[in-house]
Formats: C-alpha cells, structure tokens, sequence
C-alpha cells in the first residue's frame, strides 16, 4: 500500500462518514481488491459472498472509525471474521490433519494452492493467509482472528502440517 | 472459487472479485434510509446500459420529478425538476455503474451481464437527515424496483 493511496482512502473515510456516496464509491474501488484477497482463501467459493458481506459490515460501521489512519488493520479484522463465519455457515470443507508448509519461493508452492486450500477448515486458511499472504506475525495474526497467541501459533503449526499432508496426498 | 488467482511469490492464492451489482448492495448499505432493489432483464447487458447510460435521456424517463437532466464532460449535470428548480450533481459513470449525487439526494444504478440476460440494480438515498422521514415515499425500495420495472419496460423487446 502506498503512502498515497493511503493518504487518498483516509481522505474518502472522512467524506464517506458525511454521508458523500461518491466517497464512498472511491472507498469501495480501494477496499473491494484487498478484501477479496483477504476473504477468498477463507471462503473459497463462498469468497464474493464472504467479501460482499465483510464489506457491508465494514460500511454500516463505519462512522465508528474514530482514527481513519487505521482503516486497513480494522478492515483486515472486519474481512477475516466474515469469511471465517461465512465458510463454517457454508461447511462446504472437511479439516485436514497435517507436516511443513513448502518454504516460500519453493517448486511446490508454483503449482495453484487452491485444491490444498480446499482440504484445510476455514481456521487453517485464516491463519495460512493471514501469514502467507499478508505477512503477519503470529502475535498480529492472533490478534486480527481475536485468539491467544498460544493457540494462532498452535492453529498455524496444523495448517502447515494440514498443507503438506493435503499438498503430499 | 471466485474465478480468479493473486500470485504471492511462486504461489497462486485465490481471490474474490465483486461484481457491480454486489458493490452497489454494500454501497445501499451505507445509505441511511435508503432503498435497494434488484432485477433480472430479459434484455443483453449492451442494450440496458446503452439505455441507462444515456443519462440526459434515461434519467426524466425514469426519474418521475426529474424534467431534464444535463450531463457534462467535467462529471457534473443540472437536472431540472418537474416545478422548474435545478440541482447540480455529481456524477461518477462508469461501465456498469453510475452514481449521482446532489446536496440532498443520492441514486444509483448498477449492471451486470449473465449471458443473453442482465442483472441490474438500484439505490436510492436522502441525504439530509430531517427530510429521511419521507424516505419510504420517496426512495423506498418498492420506489426503486419501480424505477427497475420502467428500464425493463424501455429495454426488453415485447
């Protein structure tokens, strides 16, 4: 993220909270990519549903975000509960047990991780995702899914175990 | 899936995408007062947003208050109600997507192909609180399908 993309959405946070629909429009252009990226490896087929409703959620409450330099990290928290929720609504998958996630950069990892994604719970993947694809320590991560750092650490040692047994099977 | 794929180094993560339509539920969403609805028309994508998009035509059609409706190259226009007064909106069209604002009404519509059908959306909002009273008269969602059936009734063959 940019400074001056960051800069820009803070700016339509503040007239999105007047009331300006334009505003909001520009915010739904900046937020909409990066929640899809967020809800989609939780979700999976049930991401656009799971990324429309996190990004309601995120309208409705808007008005309550007191310090808009914020926006990400609370919209991170807002979009990883929803997909959580919506996947275990839709209990589309079964959890698997696991071994060792590929290391990053690795052969393994080129192939599509979406069938793997498809054998983990909807915990695994928040986690998986949470670390993968957005970066974050486990202490950070524990903090978005609201967990001990105990137990992201110990969900985060499944899902890599659950990866390689999927990625392996 | 959603259909789509982010790389993350050598990976392939999945990603959703949000469709027009989608996005103007979450934006109705964020409208106080405001109404929603959702038709399929049985009418291809390129013929119903040829129709809308042509707002100095779509809009007094649709917009019962609305007389004349004057859209600009610079993103603003003058609509000209029924009694002779005009408003200044702004207004954000895009393919598949239009939304226009003025100080004290918002509205907008939304489309989306789905084979030889469409899927289209609208809002309606007010924007200033004392007047959110009348909403239900004014832009309620049964207003707004209202609005949806006259594109049906411009667009679909008979």
């Amino acid at each position: 993220m940019s400074e001056e993309a960051e800069a820009g959405a803070v700016r339509w946070v503040r007239a999105a909270q007047r009331g300006d629909a334009l505003a909001m429009t520009r915010l739904l252009d900046e937020l909409t990519p990066y929640v899809g990226r967020l809800c989609a490896p939780i979700a999976l087929a049930d991401g656009p549903d799971a990324a429309q409703e996190a990004l309601i959620a995120v309208f409705q409450n808007l008005g309550g975000l007191r310090e808009p330099a914020a926006l990400y990290g609370w919209v991170r928290r807002i979009a990883v509960r929803e997909a959580v929720r919506v996947a275990q609504r839709g209990a589309r998958q079964q959890p698997a047990e696991l071994a060792e996630l590929p290391a990053p950069g690795s052969a393994e990892l080129a192939v599509d991780v979406q069938d793997v994604l498809n054998r983990l719970s909807p915990e695994h993947r928040a986690i998986l995702m949470l670390r993968e694809v957005e970066g974050l320590d486990e202490r950070a991560a524990a903090d978005v899914l609201a967990v001990s750092a105990g137990t992201a650490k110990s969900r985060l040692s499944r899902a890599k175990s659950a990866f390689r047994k999927a990625w392996d099977s | 899936m959603s259909g789509r794929t982010a790389g993350t180094g050598t990976s392939r993560w999945p990603v959703a995408d949000l469709d027009p339509v989608r996005r103007m539920q979450v934006l109705a969403s964020a409208l106080p007062g405001g109404g929603f609805a959702r038709v399929r028309i049985a009418a291809p994508y390129e013929r119903v947003w040829d129709y809308l998009a042509d707002l100095d035509r779509s809009i007094p059609e649709l917009i019962g208050f609305i007389r004349r409706f004057e859209l600009r190259d610079d993103g603003t226009a003058t609509a000209t109600g029924r009694l002779g007064n005009r408003g200044r909106f702004d207004v954000d069209l895009r393919d598949g997507w239009c939304v226009m604002q003025d100080r004290f009404v918002v509205g907008g519509f939304a489309a989306v192909a789905d084979g030889e059908t469409t899927l289209l959306a609208a809002c309606g909002a007010v924007r200033v609180r004392g007047v959110r009273r009348l909403t239900p008269l004014m832009l309620g969602d049964r207003t707004v399908l209202r609005t949806l059936t006259k594109v049906r009734h411009k667009v679909e063959l008979p």
